[in-house]
């Protein structure tokens, strides 16, 4: 379980790093795959598209998800990943800077399993990622295979 | 019913007795009528008997005593016989009652016989003769002496020892001739037609109404109710026909009684009377005969029966006549009764009447004098009944009044009809305590048996005036009210033309005219722009019955046109005729207001919906803004702190300190943009109205205050029962701000106070957060709630300067107005209202 993945879905380069580097400032080695919109994210998912060949059976441990992505939002990521038979009971954990009521009412209502926003300041970034790392990749047991 | 019952009875039952009385004494006089009957014709009939038993002797003493007989008795020439044979025959032919006369010898042999042969009598020639020597009669007379007279019993006749038919019944007599020496030479025989007797006495029983029999001493009838029963010992088989053997108990009276007499049986009376034909002086039976006058009492009872029927029929029809006078006797009586029990009747209604009407009521003879009041003249003059009447009705009027009264009383008795006094001029009455009042006065002649008298009937009519002027009065207020009005008020006739029946000042004013009567004078269509259109007002009125604010385009009189609002409605009078009521007014300035309106109403939403557009982008900016703004400030201090981490040592001081006041300003830009954020949340957010307890609101608050620093020591008080219409998230914001203010401006107080209150004020309720923090510059009060405006250095309070302009857009949301007091150093207060209109 350890070895498994993070899947990270974030357009935003600067983001990407910061993000990488407080996983790993907080020590966390598992793999951590990068999708740099929706549709990339939901091929990565459903191996399909440019992952068409993966192991559609790899899935990852949690999804990290971005809302402000090009192509096809990370709302609609989120519906359609519920939607399906397969992936359907994946962790998503939204990763955002937004605090908009209406976002945090729509991520949950579809289905997220938890809703972080990016703070400024990066100590405390570093401090959310170590506990988001804890909580999803050791504490939390996630649905069976 | 029953008093014609009273009358009736009495008088069929009189009738029924004095009719059963004349039928009982009818009785008592048929019944001595037939008794008398009886006795006379048993009378007459013995009487007839006598006599004619009387005649047969004469005649036979008178042929023994024949000149002819005797002469040839003394010659016995033939010729003497032939003469005593011519006087023989010449006495049959003169006496028809006898049959047969004969002169018999001593020897017994018929020496002369006449026979009566078809009527008519007939000298037996001498070889028919018979010896009749030895039969009973020859003996017996032979046997008598000179003078004496044989009489055979009453028998029928037998010649040759048969009983000659028809019928002969026969009594024979007989008498011994003696010669002129005294020898006896023979008899003379006479046979007497006993039918002739009997022929009598039935003529005598059917002169008197009655049955008259004839018996033998036997009881054999020689004369009897029926010929089959007669001559019973003449017939071997009528031997029991005898009269004792149907009256046994009769026969035996009338052998015991006397020699006349009356018997009285159940069935039947007879009377009787026992006769001796041969003179004897008494009735020994044997040759005597019994006259019988039987009178069955059947007959009297059936005349007596015909006699009541007779008294029946009477008696019906007189109790028909009766009834019917009884009846008519009733009727009569009834109507006499009915009559008077009008009268009573009548007389007890005038008296009803008179107490029971509603106005005063005095009754004068003709010289005015009071006879009779009423119990509301009592009440309406003020006088008892005994106090008034039999006084002079001049009494009741005032003195003013009281020549012209007495002038129309008298006028009045010239010509007593129903009529009012004193039409034209206003009558008045006076009461006992001198008080007069305004009347009406109606005289009525009223003729009674003791003359004519003068009803008055007099009104009070005090209370009628004062309602006519109360009448007056309201009415004159309706009119002021409606001439007051300063809308037009009219009412007209419907139609094409129209014209008005009443109209107000307004009316006048509205449509420019010189006076009433000038705006009277004009049909209604005339104010109508378009003529036509009055026709069709009208005819919808008609149709719809009211309408109500119709606008349409009239004009003055002047002609100038204006907008008018009329509503009216349809309504009928008494006689059915349909009028309008209605109102104008003049709305060409409202028209005009309204248009302005319109014009206004459109700009207004030409400028919402550009507003909408403005919020829609402003949304869009604001999100963009949350999310696009804080990445560069997440890159400039995450970068800046890996620079200092994993660069630190390439860095001086003075380069670690720049990377330190890049990540501030980076941090306090995220701060800005969060609290600016907040603002157009604040503004963004659609207001849910509930009623929101304030005072348990700011406690929480202060409680999540005192939780971020806890080591800090507030003395808080929030007054109890604060509470108002309004967004609850928006009012916590709203007091977050507020107390939060506090919070951060009293954290160099060494004992820091905050309070919550709030009281009412003309403006509505006034709530205030007060603190002794560092207070400000009143100078400046109008840059406080300014977005990021700040009174303070930040590194003293930091803060973004959004926090009051966030509180002022609460307020201004719910409606309220927000102000603030301060001194520098002393705190600070902070005053706020909320709608008052929105408090639920």
């Amino acid at each position: 379980m350890i070895d498994r993945s993070i899947l990270l879905v974030e357009d935003n380069p600067d983001d990407e790093l910061l993000t990488l580097s407080a996983l790993e400032a907080n020590r966390i080695g598992n793999k951590v795959v990068v999708a740099r919109d929706g549709a990339e994210a939901l091929d990565y998912l459903l191996a399909t598209g440019t992952y068409a060949g993966r192991d559609a059976a790899d899935l990852p441990s949690v999804v990290l998800l971005d809302l402000n992505l090009p192509r096809i939002s990370g709302l609609e990521v989120l519906r359609r990943i519920r939607a399906d038979a397969v992936i359907g009971l994946l962790p998503v954990v939204i990763l955002t800077s937004s605090v908009e009521d209406e976002d945090r009412v729509q991520g949950y209502r579809l289905g997220a399993n938890s809703y972080v926003r990016k703070p400024v300041d990066f100590d405390e970034f570093i401090k959310a990622a170590g506990q988001l790392g804890l909580y999803w990749l050791l504490l939390n047991q996630p649905p069976p295979d | 019913m029953l008093r014609f019952l009273r009358v009736s009875v009495p008088l069929l039952l009189i009738l029924a007795v004095v009719l059963w009385l004349l039928y009982r004494s009818e009785l008592k006089v048929r019944e001595a009528m037939q008794r008398a009957a009886g006795e006379s014709s048993v009378q007459l009939a013995s009487q007839t008997i006598k006599v004619e038993l009387g005649g047969l002797r004469g005649d036979l003493l008178y042929l023994a005593d024949e000149v002819s007989l005797h002469g040839w008795l003394s010659s016995g020439a033939r010729a003497d016989r032939a003469r005593l044979g011519a006087d023989f025959l010449a006495f049959l032919q003169h006496h028809r009652n006898y049959d047969q006369v004969r002169f018999i010898d001593a020897r017994g042999r018929e020496v002369v016989r006449i026979n009566t042969d078809g009527g008519q009598p007939v000298l037996v020639p001498d070889s028919a003769l018979q010896d009749k020597s030895g039969r009973y009669y020859v003996n017996k007379t032979l046997a008598l002496r000179a003078g004496q007279i044989y009489m055979s019993p009453f028998d029928l006749n037998i010649e040759n020892g048969v009983l000659v038919q028809p019928i002969q019944p026969v009594i024979r007599l007989g008498t011994p001739i003696f010669d002129d020496a005294g020898r006896l030479r023979g008899l003379v025989m006479l046979s007497y037609r006993g039918r002739r007797i009997l022929d009598y006495l039935a003529e005598i029983g059917s002169r008197n109404n009655t049955a008259l029999w004839l018996l033998n001493a036997d009881g054999y009838w020689l004369l009897g109710p029926d010929t089959a029963t007669e001559w019973g010992f003449m017939f071997p088989e009528r031997r029991e026909m005898r009269f004792q053997r149907n009256y046994a108990q009769a026969w035996e009276a009338i052998l015991a009684g006397p020699a006349q007499g009356q018997l009285k049986f159940d069935q039947v009376v007879f009377t009787y009377s026992k006769i001796n034909p041969d003179q004897t002086p008494t009735w020994r039976g044997g040759r005597g005969w019994v006259l019988v006058a039987p009178m069955p009492r059947a007959s009297l009872a059936a005349d007596l029966a015909l006699y009541a029927r007779h008294l029946f029929v009477a008696y019906a029809v007189l109790a028909a006549l009766l009834l019917f006078a009884s009846g008519v006797i009733t009727f009569k009586d009834t109507q006499r009764r009915r009559s008077e029990a009008r009268t009573r009747e009548s007389e007890t209604r005038f008296g009803a009447l008179l107490q029971a009407a509603p106005d005063a009521i005095v009754i004068l003879d003709q010289s005015g004098r009071i006879k009779l009041i009423n119990s509301q003249a009592e009440v309406g003059f003020g006088y008892s009944r005994e106090e008034l009447v039999g006084r002079q009705v001049e009494q009741l009027v005032p003195a003013s009044f009281q020549e012209q009264y007495c002038g129309d009383f008298a006028g009045y008795l010239k010509n007593p009809v129903p009529r009012s006094m004193g039409v034209e001029a206003e009558l008045s009455m006076l009461r006992k305590d001198g008080t007069a009042f305004p009347a009406e006065i109606r005289l009525s002649p009223l003729h009674t048996g003791q003359g004519m008298l003068i009803i008055s009937i007099i009104r009070d009519i005090s209370a009628r005036q004062q309602a006519e002027e109360a009448q007056r009065q309201l009415q004159l207020r309706y009119q002021e009210l409606v001439n007051n009005l300063p809308i037009g008020v009219y009412r007209n006739t419907p139609g094409e033309q129209g014209s008005f029946i009443e109209i107000n000042h307004a009316m006048v004013d509205i449509f420019e005219a010189e006076s009433v009567e000038a705006l009277l004078a004009h049909s209604v269509s005339d104010l109508y722009c378009d003529p036509l259109k009055r026709r069709e007002f009208s005819e919808r009125l008609m149709r719809q019955g009211s309408t109500r604010a119709e606008e349409l385009q009239l004009k003055t009189l002047r002609g100038r046109p204006f907008f008018a609002a009329i509503t009216a409605v349809m309504k009928r009078d008494r006689q059915g005729e349909v009028y309008f009521d209605g109102i104008v007014e003049d709305v060409s300035e409202r028209k005009e207001s309204e248009r302005s309106i319109r014009q206004l109403n459109g700009r207004l939403y030409a400028r919402s919906v550009e507003l909408e557009t403005i919020n829609r982008e402003l949304e869009a900016f604001s999100y963009s803004v949350s999310h696009d703004l804080r990445a560069p400030l997440r890159a400039m201090d995450g970068f800046s702190l890996t620079l200092l981490q994993d660069y630190a040592g390439q860095l001086d001081d003075k380069g670690k300190d720049r990377l330190n006041r890049i990540r501030a300003a980076a941090q306090r830009m995220a701060l800005l943009i969060d609290d600016l954020l907040k603002l157009s949340r604040v503004s963004r957010t659609e207001i849910v109205w509930t009623q929101v307890d304030l005072s348990r609101l700011a406690e929480e608050v202060m409680e999540e205050l005192q939780a971020s620093e806890p080591q800090r020591r507030v003395s808080f008080s929030v007054q109890q029962g604060l509470s108002a219409g309004g967004d609850a998230r928006l009012l916590r914001i709203l007091l977050a701000n507020l107390l939060g203010n506090a919070w951060k401006f009293t954290r160099r107080c060494e004992e820091a106070k905050i309070e919550m209150g709030g009281n009412s004020d003309r403006e509505g309720y006034i709530y205030s957060v007060r603190d002794n923090g560092a207070g400000f510059d009143m100078t400046y009060v109008d840059k406080l709630f300014g977005a990021f405006q700040r009174l303070h250095d930040n590194r003293e309070f930091p803060g973004s300067g959004i926090g009051l302009a966030t509180a002022q857009r609460v307020v201004s949301k719910h409606g309220g107005r927000i102000w603030a007091e301060g001194e520098v150093g002393r705190g600070a207060t902070f005053y706020f209202t909320l709608d008052k209109g929105a408090d639920l």
